[in-house]
C-alpha cells in the first residue's frame, strides 16, 4: 500500500509539472470574465508586504512550491499558494498557474471540495482549461466536469467567407474551425473582412449548451483584373494611379498571357479605369462594378489594347550636324525632314558638338505635328527656380533655360560665389533672384556672364532679342537735297543711280526725302532689292531693281553691362554653332572685350575672325582692330604691322558702306611713330 | 611712441573732419551752382579753402572755372573776355600743377588746351597741342582722350593739315562711333571735303553728322547750312531768288555773313557796326570809330577792321583792342578764319599782313608789285582778293606765294566773298553786277544787282548755306538770296 501510495505521489508529481505546463502553453486565455468576490476562495492574504518582502520572485515561489509538491510538503505548499493566489502582484498567467497547483494539491490530499472551487476559479479565467484526464484522480475530473458543465457552453461559428476574422467580447479568435468553449452569458460577436460589410452582434450561451452560428458577410467591393496589351501599362482608377500592368508567367504552354494587374476589393459603383503608357494611346474603361452574391469571382475585364502614338515633328533650322534630341536621346541628325516623338511633354534638344543649341519643353500632342524652329540662343543658369517667373517671360522665350541647384546661404552678389558655381552644363548667362529685392518691389536679379566674368544687378526684363550681326547695305549715300540725292555710290554696275541722281519713288511709293526713302530701304532689306526710280544728272528718268549687300555688321555698343553680357553670350552661341555670321558675332565680342579693356581677349578673338581682303568690312577691318588692341598691349611691332596692313586696305568698319579704316590706321601709325 | 600714436590720429582725425566739412560745403556750392546763384563761386572756393588737398578740391576748382562759361570744344572759343579767360586758366592750372592725379585732371587739362586757343594775347597753340597729344597718349578710352584727339585734329584742320585733320577724324568716327567727338569729326570731314572741291562727299559726311543727331544745334545748323551749300556746288547751282530785303541802317559800306543768313553790316560814316538776325533784326550793335570792315568766322568770332588796327567784337556789345596796325601801316580791309588768325590789307592794298592769335600788330606775309588787294576772302585754303588794278582775282597762299585766279571778264571789281564751297563772287561793273566763279576762275554766272532792286551794291557776302547778301549804301538795302 505505501509503496502503491509511493508510485500514486511519483505520477502526481509529474502531473503536476506536466499540468502547469499545459495551462501555459494549450489554453490561452479566452475570457477575462473577473471571478466575482463570492467566487474567490476564503484564504487568508498574508501582509501585502510579506509577499513583497520575500527575497524571490514569484518564478521562484512558484517553483518553490512545485519543489515542495515533489518532496509531499503539501501543507507548506498549500500555505505558501494560499496568499500568493490573491497577490495583486501576480499577472493572470502566474495566478491561473497557482490555482492549477493549488487544485492539484487539493485533489492530492482528497480535497476535491477545494478542488472543485479551484476548478471553478480556473475556468471563469480558462474557458477551455481542462485537466489532463489520464493524471486526475477519476473524482476530482468528474467534480470538474461538473463544474465545467454548470459554467461553459460551446460555439462553432461557420463564417461566409471562411477567412474572416471573427472578434468575441473584443479579442480575436485565431482559430474558428473547432467549437469555441465560452462562459455562459451574452458575448459581443464581431465578424469582418475587406471588402465586406462587417457584422456585429450579441450572443447569449447558456452552460453547457452547444450552439452552431452561422456569420455571412456581405461584400461591399470587389477584386478586378485589368489586362492589358503591351505591358508596364500605368493604371490610373478614378484619377489616382494604382499601378502598373505586368506579364504573369506562362501558362500551361498556352503561350504569353496578357499583362495584368489585380486591383482587390475595388468598392461596388462606377469607375472610370485609364490605362497610359509611353506612346501609346490611352484608353479608357468607365463601369459600375458590382456583386453577385452566388458568383464572387475577381471580375475580369477583356484585355485592353493600347495602340501605338506618336506626334511628327519637323525640325527646321540648326546647323548641320546637330543631334536631335527627344528626353536626352539622339533620335536624328539635322538636317532632317520628319521625327516621331512620343506624345507628353518633351525635352526636345539640338546638341552640336556637346553643346546644347536649342532647348525647349514641349507638350506634344498626338495627331498635331510640330514644326520646330531650331535656332540656337544662349544657355542661362537659372539659380534656385524651375522656371522664369512670369516677369521674365520675354527672356525666357529667347533662351534655353537650365535650372541650377545651389547652396540656398549662397551670396550671388559676389563674383566669387559664380566662379566657383560647378555646372554640368556650359552656360552663356547666369541668373540668380536677388534675395535684397525691397518688398513690393519688382524682383531684382542677379545676372552673370561667364564670357566677360561681369556681374550685373537685373531691375527689369534686358533686351533679349538675337543681335543681327548682319545687315543689308545699299551702296548708296544720299542727302536731303529737295528729295534724296545720290552723292556717292560704291555700286557702278548699270542700272543703279549715278551720283547726281535724284530718287523720286521706291517700291512704288514717292519719297520726299531721305527718311522716307531710308524707311522704304529698311523694309525692302529682307528682300534684298527694291524697284527704285530716279531722275538722271542729265534730267531723264530711270528706274531700276537696285539690290542690297549683305554683310556684317559691328555693332555700336550700348551701355555697359547687361547690353554686353547678352551680346557676349549671342556671340558665343553664333560661334559655337558655326553659324554663318559667327565671324560677324565674334568680331561684336571682340569690340566688347576692347571696349571692356580686355584688350589680350580682344586680340585672341579678332584672330578667330576669318574675313577675306574686300571692300567694306573685310580683311582690313580686323588688321584696324588687331592694332588696336595690340597697340593697347604695347605690343607696338605687332601693331604696326596690322595697321600698316589696315592702311592699304579699302576696308570699313561699322557696315559696308561705313568709314574707312585705313585714315585711323594711318592716324594710329602716326602715334606709333610711323610715317 | 604712444604720445606719437595720439598725434597721428588727432591728425587723422582732422583731416576727416576737413575733408567732411569740404564735402559738406560742395554740396551746397554745387546747388547753388544749379541754381545759377551769384553765391556759387564763393562757395566752391570756400571747398577748397577747407580742404585745399582733399579729394573734392579739383571738383571745386574746375566747377568754379565752368561758372566762368569754359567752352567745350575748340569751335566754340572767342566769346569769352580775356579776364574771364585768364580767370579760368588760372584755376584750371592749379588743378594741373597741384592736384595732377585728381579724378578731373583729365578734363581739366582739356579744357585748359582749350583756353590756350582763345584769340587773345595768351594763345599758345603749340602748347594746347602738347596738353591734348598727352591727354591722347595716355591710351585711355574717356570721353577727354576722345576730345583731345578731336581738338588735335581741328587744330591740324586750321592750320591746313588736312590730310592730319582727315585721318584723325576718321579714327574718332571708327573708334567712338555714336559719340559727340566722332559726330563733329564727321561734320569736319565734310568741311574739309568741301574745301577740297568733293561736293558730293562733302554732302554725304555732313548727312552723316547730321543723321547722327549727336551735333549741338548751332553745329547742326552750321552743317546743314555746310550740306546744302555742299550741293549747290556739286549741282553748279547758285541761287539768286530773293529772300529778304531791308533798309539796314544808314550808309552802310560793307557786310559780312553771319552763319547761314546774318549779317554784319558797316556802317562807316555813323561809326557803327551791327548785327542782324536771319529776319534783318537787329541782334547787337557796337560803336566803332570809322569802321573799315566787318569780319565773321563760322563759329562767331566778330572783328572790326579800323585804320588804326582790329578790333575785337564782344558779344556784350563791347570793343577789344585785337592788335593794332603797328609799323604795317594803316589797314584797309581783312578777313579772320575760326583759329583768329586775321589777315589785313595796308591802306593801299598793296601789302598783306597776318596778325596770328595773341600778336599785337600784323607780320607782313605779302606784297605783290603791281597789284591793288580789296576785299579779302579766306576760303580755308587761301586767301583770295580783287586786284583792283589789275581787274583780276587773286589768290595768296600760306606759303606767300600768290597766282591770279580770274583774269578776264571783270569791269572794275570792288569787292569779292569766297561761299564755304570755295566759289567766288565778284561785285564789278561799279556795283551793279555780280559774277560767280569756281575755285579755279572758271565762271559760273552772273547776277545782276538789279534784280535785288538796287542800282549799285558796295559790297556782299556769302552765308553759310552759299546765299549771297548785298549791301547798297545809298539806299541802306541789305539784300538776301535764298
Amino acid at each position: 500500500m505505501n509503496h502503491l501510495r509511493a508510485i500514486g505521489w511519483v505520477a502526481l508529481l509529474f502531473c503536476l509539472f506536466l499540468g502547469t505546463a499545459h495551462v501555459a502553453a494549450q489554453d490561452p486565455p479566452q475570457d477575462p470574465v473577473e471571478p466575482s468576490e463570492e467566487d474567490m476562495p476564503s484564504t487568508d492574504v498574508p501582509p501585502q508586504d510579506s509577499v513583497e518582502s520575500a527575497p524571490a520572485t514569484t518564478r521562484e515561489l512558484l517553483d518553490s512550491i512545485r519543489e515542495d509538491l515533489v518532496e509531499l510538503r503539501f501543507e507548506k505548499a498549500l500555505a505558501a499558494l494560499a496568499p500568493l493566489v490573491t497577490s495583486p502582484v501576480l499577472t493572470e498567467e502566474e495566478r491561473v498557474e497557482a490555482m492549477v497547483l493549488r487544485s492539484q494539491t487539493h485533489a492530492a490530499l482528497g480535497d476535491f471540495k477545494s478542488a472543485e472551487e479551484d476548478y471553478r476559479q480556473i475556468l471563469m479565467r480558462r474557458p477551455g482549461w481542462v485537466p489532463d484526464r489520464s493524471l486526475t484522480p477519476k473524482k476530482a475530473m468528474d467534480r470538474f466536469e461538473k463544474v465545467r458543465d454548470a459554467l461553459i457552453g460551446r460555439v462553432r461559428f461557420a463564417l461566409d467567407p471562411a477567412d474572416a476574422t471573427l472578434w468575441i467580447d473584443g479579442r480575436e479568435q485565431v482559430d474558428t474551425l473547432e467549437p469555441l468553449p465560452l462562459l455562459a452569458g451574452r458575448h459581443t460577436i464581431r465578424a469582418a473582412r475587406r471588402g465586406h460589410d462587417p457584422v456585429e452582434q450579441t450572443l447569449e450561451v447558456a452552460a453547457g449548451e452547444n450552439i452552431e452560428l452561422s456569420i455571412e458577410l456581405i461584400p461591399n467591393a470587389r477584386t478586378v483584373i485589368l489586362r492589358t496589351e503591351p505591358e508596364d501599362v500605368e493604371v490610373w482608377l478614378d484619377g489616382r494611379s494604382v499601378g502598373r500592368t505586368a506579364r504573369v508567367e506562362e501558362f500551361l504552354g498556352l503561350g504569353q498571357a496578357p499583362a495584368q494587374l489585380v486591383l482587390e476589393d475595388v468598392p461596388l459603383g462606377e469607375h472610370t479605369f485609364e490605362f497610359r503608357a509611353e506612346c501609346r494611346r490611352a484608353e479608357k474603361i468607365v463601369d459600375a462594378l458590382n456583386i453577385d452574391l452566388l458568383d464572387r469571382a475577381p471580375k475580369r475585364y477583356d484585355t485592353v489594347r493600347l495602340a501605338e502614338s506618336y506626334v511628327l515633328l519637323t525640325p527646321v533650322g540648326g546647323p548641320g550636324g546637330a543631334e536631335f534630341r527627344v528626353d536626352g536621346r539622339t533620335v536624328a541628325t539635322l538636317p532632317t525632314e520628319t521625327v516621331q516623338a512620343c506624345p507628353g511633354e518633351r525635352e526636345l534638344q539640338a546638341v552640336f558638338a556637346d553643346r546644347v543649341l536649342w532647348s525647349e519643353r514641349r507638350t506634344l500632342v498626338e495627331g498635331v505635328p510640330q514644326t520646330l524652329e531650331i535656332r540656337a540662343r544662349p544657355n542661362l543658369a537659372l539659380v534656385g527656380l524651375d522656371r522664369l517667373p512670369r516677369e521674365l517671360e520675354a527672356l525666357a522665350a529667347t533662351v534655353n533655360v537650365f535650372p541650377l541647384d545651389a547652396d540656398s546661404n549662397a551670396d550671388f552678389s559676389q563674383d566669387s560665389t559664380w566662379n566657383a558655381l560647378d555646372t554640368v552644363q556650359p552656360f552663356d548667362l547666369a541668373l540668380a533672384p536677388d534675395p535684397d529685392s525691397p518688398r513690393r518691389a519688382a524682383q531684382s536679379w542677379w545676372l552673370y556672364s561667364p564670357v566677360l566674368h561681369s556681374l550685373d544687378h537685373l531691375e527689369g526684363v534686358p533686351g533679349v532679342e538675337k543681335p543681327e550681326w548682319r545687315t543689308a547695305t545699299w551702296g548708296l549715300t544720299l542727302v536731303d537735297a529737295g528729295g534724296p540725292l545720290v552723292v556717292e555710290s560704291l555700286d557702278s554696275t548699270p542700272g543703279r543711280p549715278d551720283v547726281g541722281s535724284r530718287v523720286l519713288k521706291a517700291a512704288g511709293v514717292p519719297v520726299a526725302d531721305v527718311s522716307a526713302l531710308r524707311e522704304q530701304l529698311t523694309a525692302a532689306a529682307a528682300q534684298g532689292a527694291i524697284e527704285l526710280e530716279w531722275t538722271k544728272p542729265d534730267g531723264g528718268t530711270a528706274t531700276g531693281r537696285v539690290l542690297a549687300t549683305v554683310g556684317p555688321w559691328l555693332r555700336e555698343l550700348g551701355p555697359r553691362g547687361i547690353d554686353d553680357a547678352f551680346r557676349a553670350a549671342w556671340a558665343v552661341v553664333a560661334a559655337d554653332s558655326q553659324a554663318s555670321d559667327a565671324p560677324a558675332a565674334l568680331a561684336n565680342l571682340a569690340l566688347v572685350f576692347s571696349a571692356r579693356g580686355e584688350h589680350a581677349l580682344a586680340v585672341r578673338t579678332w584672330q578667330r575672325v576669318d574675313w577675306p581682303e574686300r571692300d567694306g568690312i573685310g580683311a582690313g577691318t580686323v588688321a584696324y582692330y588687331l592694332g588696336r588692341e595690340l597697340q593697347a598691349l604695347g605690343r607696338d611691332e605687332e601693331a604696326v604691322e596690322a595697321l600698316r596692313r589696315a592702311a592699304s586696305s579699302r576696308a570699313r568698319t561699322g557696315t559696308d558702306d561705313g568709314p574707312p579704316v585705313a585714315p585711323a590706321a594711318r592716324d594710329r601709325l602716326a602715334d606709333l611713330g610711323q610715317r | 611712441m604712444p604720445a606719437i600714436a595720439i598725434a597721428a590720429v588727432s591728425a587723422g582725425g582732422a583731416a576727416s573732419a576737413q575733408s567732411s566739412d569740404a564735402e559738406a560745403q560742395y554740396r551746397v556750392a554745387r546747388r547753388l551752382a544749379a541754381e545759377g546763384s551769384a553765391g556759387a563761386g564763393e562757395a566752391l572756393d570756400r571747398v577748397v579753402a577747407l580742404d585745399p588737398r582733399g579729394p573734392l578740391a579739383d571738383d571745386a576748382l574746375l566747377d568754379r572755372a565752368l561758372l566762368v562759361g569754359l567752352p567745350r570744344w575748340p569751335e566754340q572759343r572767342g566769346r569769352l573776355a580775356a579776364p574771364r579767360i585768364s580767370e579760368a586758366r588760372t584755376l584750371l592750372s592749379r588743378i594741373l600743377k597741384d592736384l595732377p592725379t585728381g579724378d578731373r585732371a583729365e578734363e581739366a587739362a582739356y579744357r585748359q588746351a582749350v583756353l590756350l586757343l582763345e584769340p587773345i594775347f595768351s594763345f599758345d597753340d603749340e602748347e594746347a597741342r602738347l596738353l591734348w597729344l598727352a591727354l591722347a597718349a595716355a591710351g585711355t578710352n574717356s570721353e577727354w582722350a576722345s576730345s583731345a584727339r578731336y581738338g588735335l585734329a581741328w587744330l591740324a584742320e586750321q592750320r591746313g593739315e588736312f590730310g592730319r585733320a582727315t585721318d584723325a577724324y576718321q579714327r574718332l568716327r571708327v573708334d567712338t562711333p555714336n559719340s559727340e567727338a566722332s559726330a563733329r569729326a564727321t561734320a569736319a570731314i565734310g568741311r574739309i571735303r568741301l574745301r577740297q572741291g568733293g561736293f558730293p562727299a562733302a554732302a554725304a559726311r555732313f548727312q552723316d553728322a547730321l543723321d547722327s543727331g549727336a551735333l549741338d544745334d548751332l553745329l547742326a545748323a552750321q552743317t546743314r547750312a555746310l550740306r546744302d551749300v555742299a550741293v549747290d556746288a556739286f549741282q553748279s547751282r547758285i541761287e539768286t531768288a530773293e529772300a529778304l530785303h531791308i533798309t539796314a541802317g544808314t550808309r552802310p559800306t560793307g557786310v559780312a555773313a553771319v552763319g547761314a543768313a546774318g549779317a554784319l553790316i558797316v556802317q562807316r560814316k555813323v561809326g557803327l557796326v551791327i548785327e542782324l538776325d536771319a529776319g534783318g533784326a537787329v541782334v547787337n550793335r557796337w560803336t566803332v570809330d570809322q569802321p573799315l570792315a566787318a569780319l565773321a568766322t563760322p563759329n562767331g568770332l566778330r572783328f572790326a577792321v579800323t585804320a588804326n588796327g582790329v578790333l575785337r567784337l564782344e558779344p556784350d556789345g563791347g570793343t577789344e583792342s585785337h592788335a593794332t596796325a603797328g609799323a604795317f601801316g594803316a589797314l584797309s580791309s581783312g578777313v579772320a578764319d575760326d583759329l583768329g588768325r586775321v589777315w589785313v590789307l595796308d591802306r593801299r592794298g598793296e601789302r598783306l599782313g597776318l596778325i596770328e592769335p595773341g600778336s599785337m600788330e600784323p607780320a607782313p606775309v605779302w606784297s605783290g608789285g603791281g597789284a591793288r588787294l580789296a576785299t579779302p576772302a579766306w576760303d580755308g585754303n587761301r586767301l583770295v582778293a580783287v586786284d583792283t588794278r589789275n581787274k583780276s582775282v587773286l589768290a595768296v597762299y600760306p606759303d606767300s606765294s600768290s597766282q591770279p585766279v580770274v583774269t578776264l571778264g571783270l569791269d572794275r571789281p570792288g569787292a569779292l566773298a569766297v561761299d564755304p564751297a570755295g566759289r567766288i563772287g565778284v561785285l564789278h561793273a561799279r556795283g551793279t553786277l555780280v559774277s560767280f566763279f569756281d575755285a579755279d576762275g572758271k565762271a559760273l554766272g552772273r547776277f545782276s544787282v538789279e534784280g535785288a532792286g538796287m542800282q549799285r551794291a558796295v559790297d556782299l557776302a556769302f552765308g553759310l548755306d552759299g546765299a549771297l547778301q548785298l549791301i547798297e549804301e545809298g539806299s541802306g538795302l541789305w539784300w538776301r538770296a535764298r
